[in-house]
């Protein structure tokens, strides 16, 4: 149990203020309201918890030098989780230029026969940070984040219709690896 | 009549499934008829549902604390402010008819040799990309500046086999093949997969080896796959055995990575529990605790109706269990037991039953050794193609049993197996008057071969010139070994001999000192006075030290002389111990947090000093010996020429660590890597672990030992004054 300040608080609009005004203790209580949510999505692109940790040290280093670009039109969270995907997509473009090697894109072999009783986490997480990055990458954004494919195609660089073809070839993969689970 | 039948395909299932199908009547009435596309709907929508499920992850204190660090040091992060832009098709179109024109342009006046950009390491790629034994597989290699010029280079490789152990002190290296640059300066060659490899690493040097591309000290990989193209269990397996002290970070990984491409393994998941808890702290294993032993619980209960179970299988249940017998359930312990008596009761040939059964064995010959040893040779000639751990206990057992014949043919049969322990397994041997001879024999063998050039003992990533370095060192170690012995037994003039050899390229205090009363025993008084001088400059001796010499001197020496010679042995000092220093980055950023619990980077421990950083462990019998009730006394002898020791347990505090270290008498501060961080920063995977690091914060003399520490610390010292 953490002893941070608890964060319902002060608002977002709040804390961002004090955090613009060099306030760093407005750190914390963002850190303990939306790194939970970071930590997931971070995890699941980059398929590695100790890479989404990475991730989510890096965003809130350069969150106060971020903000001044932060207009409060738009939704904070929407946009911190935005600039999560982009930090964590740039880690992953990095470790393919370090020729870093992915996971097989097929795991041949499927989960256990009584897969039906271990862990549901285990099993759906295991099979998504199994996927190729390029197919976990728009799964991920598409299904756990719930953007759009157009929204997907801008983030990652990529076309409406490639987002499309790599989304159904991830849930063929991942159909495949649970067959027996799901 | 035939009737043609498509099912739907994934993605209009899917639409259906989520409701985004609209007026798609016929895909209705084409479900109504296909069971497998209805179940498919089903499982589509069980996917989102399990996906949905998925909680968000805890986030840690210790995370929090390294943000608010980074941005308390003013750290720049500038965080992407932009998606990339989309692709248009024109820009497309561009890119390929660029692409296509540079390619032709790059083709027609390529130069013939390249030096490649400004990487200091090279490219290296083979076909096919995985190990099949007997395969022909083709290499080729783009040099980075570190072999840039060269004309020919060479491909150096560990092939590794299924029965190959975990570190590289038994593997041997091999010339895979040559690579010669083609008319672009891209150098290719091809070799043959040696039968039974399954794992293999490479290195690139040139000709002489005395430089190499070792991949920034990664080294490149193939691995054996399946049928489906999965890298094969035991090529994982081998692939972390090799890992094993080169980056214990990566050997977790990759068993981290096993697991998760062989989940079904009980096999998989022993190394898992025993790795993270080794690797990544306490906090994590009681943190992971839970859902091992669910795990584990799961794999007893399938596992245990089944009659026949594979040898494999058993194993890696009972292993998973031990690795979590800590735990208070007793129900781990009794499938610990449970496995055992069926693997026991088994009588299967696999490796591992092998092996296991060869453990087994060994353990009941350390009851009563001069009872089993005729038996553990027997073993050895059937089965030490798999044992290669005998030879080591059974050397053992028979010095216990004070079987000399034995002790001596088990000690010959290590030495085989793992050349770089001969010399101190016929070390020992030399306590043990009748095999002094046969030992001095052999030692003398070990020294022939470390003067000849014996690359298939020389690791990948280490050049020709520094295996000479680490050869003259052990060379030099064999001769004082042998030189003490003669002398001690009255060859003054032949152990002379050995100890001045020994001495003429190391740094050895006790060296020094030894052979100078050697010599002045012999009646050599003026060759003796420069050892002690030699002696006296290290910072191990104390001033009483030099006074004893200048007393014993009295007469010939004077107070001006002697302090010439130390200062003319403290410049010798310096050359000869940094000789073996290198200089390189590490991660200060790595945090440790005092006995209050306050965190402490690195960094912040090692400003602009010169630092030891030492690991010890209550639990391990050297650490508890030799080095924590050492730990003030050193602390205050490099505190004398300003170097700090900074003493970090893996452990976090406790009042029974507290007591341990009282009962020690350890009063300097100790600070604790709960979460392992410092350990990750200095790869360090066992105690005493010694690394010193310099004035400007560079790594210089890693996993170095406690002898040297002191001379280490003090030649960084005089650097640093001397710049």
């Amino acid at each position: 149990m953490n002893t941070a300040t608890t964060p319902a608080e002060k608002s977002d609009a709040e804390l961002i203020e004090r955090l613009k005004a060099g306030d760093k203790a407005a750190i914390d209580p963002l850190y303990w309201r939306y790194a939970p949510g970071l930590l997931r999505i971070a995890s699941h692109l980059t398929g590695s918890f100790d890479d989404a940790e990475d991730v989510v040290q890096d965003v809130f280093v350069g969150l106060e030098r971020a903000l001044r670009r932060y207009t409060e039109a738009g939704n904070f969270e929407r946009w911190l989780r935005r600039v999560t995907i982009r930090v964590a997509l740039s880690r992953l473009r990095l470790s393919r230029a370090r020729g870093e090697v992915d996971l097989p894109p097929t795991l041949a072999s499927p989960l256990p026969n009584d897969a039906d009783s271990l862990p549901d986490r285990m099993n759906i997480e295991t099979a998504i940070a199994a996927l190729p990055n390029h197919l976990r990458e728009v799964f991920v954004l598409r299904e756990l984040e719930d953007y759009s494919h157009t929204e997907i195609g801008q983030m990652l660089g990529i076309r409406r219709g490639t987002s499309e073809v790599r989304f159904f070839r991830a849930i063929r993969l991942l159909r495949a690896q649970l067959k027996k689970y799901l | 009549m035939t009737i043609a039948f498509f099912h739907a395909s994934t993605r209009e299932l899917y639409e259906f499934a989520h409701g985004q199908a609209t007026g798609n009547g016929s895909l209705k009435r084409h479900l109504e008829n296909c069971a497998r596309c209805r179940n498919e709907v089903r499982a589509l929508r069980a996917l989102r549902s399990r996906v949905s499920n998925i909680q968000p992850s805890r986030p840690r204190e210790a995370l929090l604390e390294r943000i608010r660090d980074r941005i308390a040091n003013n750290e720049p992060m500038l965080l992407p402010s932009a998606d990339p832009s989309p692709p248009r098709f024109w820009q497309t179109a561009a890119s390929i008819i660029a692409i296509v024109l540079i390619s032709g342009i790059a083709w027609a006046f390529w130069p013939e040799q390249t030096a490649h950009g400004s990487a200091l390491y090279g490219e290296l790629r083979f076909t096919p990309n995985h190990l099949v034994p007997g395969q022909r597989i083709a290499v080729e290699y783009r040099p980075g500046s570190i072999l840039s010029g060269v004309q020919r280079v060479v491909l150096r490789a560990r092939f590794r086999t299924v029965i190959d152990q975990p570190y590289n002190y038994a593997t041997k290296q091999t010339v895979a093949t040559h690579l010669t640059p083609d008319a672009r300066g891209v150098f290719r060659g091809a070799f043959i997969v040696p039968d039974s490899a399954v794992y293999a690493v490479f290195a690139v040097e040139n000709e002489p080896g005395t430089h190499v591309d070792h991949n920034n000290w990664r080294l490149w990989d193939l691995l054996s796959d399946n049928q489906s193209g999965k890298p094969t269990f035991e090529a994982l397996e081998q692939q972390s055995n090799d890992l094993y002290g080169r980056s214990m970070e990566e050997a977790l990984r990759v068993i981290q990575k096993r697991a998760a491409l062989y989940p079904e393994l009980p096999q998989s998941w022993g190394p898992v529990a025993g790795f993270e808890r080794f690797m990544l702290g306490e906090p994590h294993d009681d943190s992971a605790a839970t859902s091992h032993r669910a795990r584990l619980y799961k794999f007893d209960n399938r596992f245990r109706q089944l009659r026949a179970v594979p040898y494999d299988e058993m194993e890696g249940i009972r292993s998973y269990a031990i690795q979590l017998s800590d735990s208070a359930a007793p129900r781990v312990r009794e499938i610990a037991r449970y496995w055992l008596e069926r693997e026991e009761a088994d009588t299967s040939r696999t490796i591992q039953a092998r092996i296991m059964r060869g453990f087994a064995y060994s353990d009941s010959a350390s009851a009563n050794p001069a009872k089993f040893l005729p038996a553990l040779d027997s073993l050895w000639r059937s089965d030490g193609r798999v044992l290669s751990f005998l030879p080591k206990n059974a050397w053992v057992f028979a010095t216990r049993a004070h079987d000399d014949r034995a002790a001596l043919m088990w000690a010959d049969r290590y030495a085989h197996l793992t050349p770089g322990f001969a010399s101190y397994q016929y070390g020992e041997l030399l306590k043990a008057p009748s095999l002094r001879d046969s030992a001095l024999v052999r030692l003398r063998g070990v020294l022939t071969v470390l003067r000849t050039r014996q690359d298939s003992v020389r690791p990948l990533e280490v050049s020709v010139d520094e295996q000479a370095r680490t050869d003259a060192q052990s060379a030099s170690a064999i001769l004082k070994t042998i030189g003490t012995t003669l002398v001690a037994h009255g060859r003054i003039r032949e152990g002379l001999s050995a100890l001045d050899s020994a001495s003429s390229q190391v740094w050895d205090a006790s060296l020094f000192r030894q052979i100078a009363e050697a010599r002045l025993a012999a009646g050599d008084t003026s060759g003796s006075l420069p050892l002690f001088a030699f002696a006296a400059a290290d910072p191990v001796s104390t001033p009483a030290f030099s006074d004893s010499v200048l007393t014993r001197f009295r007469g010939p020496v004077a107070r001006l002389r002697w302090t010439t010679l130390v200062d003319s042995g403290s410049r010798e000092m310096r050359k000869r111990v940094l000789r073996d220093a290198i200089s390189r980055a590490y991660d200060s950023r790595a945090k440790v947090s005092d006995q209050s619990g306050e965190p402490h980077s690195l960094s912040q421990l090692a400003t602009g000093k010169v630092v030891v950083f030492t690991f010890f462990s209550r639990y391990c019998g050297i650490s508890r010996q030799q080095q924590i009730p050492f730990l003030d006394r050193l602390s205050s002898t490099l505190a004398r020429s300003g170097v700090t020791l900074v003493a970090i347990s893996p452990e976090p505090p406790s009042h029974g660590l507290s007591d341990f270290l009282a009962e020690k008498n350890v009063r300097i501060p100790v600070y604790y890597d709960r979460w392992r961080e410092a350990g990750r920063a200095f790869s360090q995977w066992g105690t005493p672990e010694f690394d010193i690091v310099d004035s400007n914060g560079q790594l210089r003399f890693p996993h170095t030992t406690q002898a040297k520490v002191l001379a280490q610390a003090a030649a960084l010292v005089r650097e640093q004054l001397d710049r």
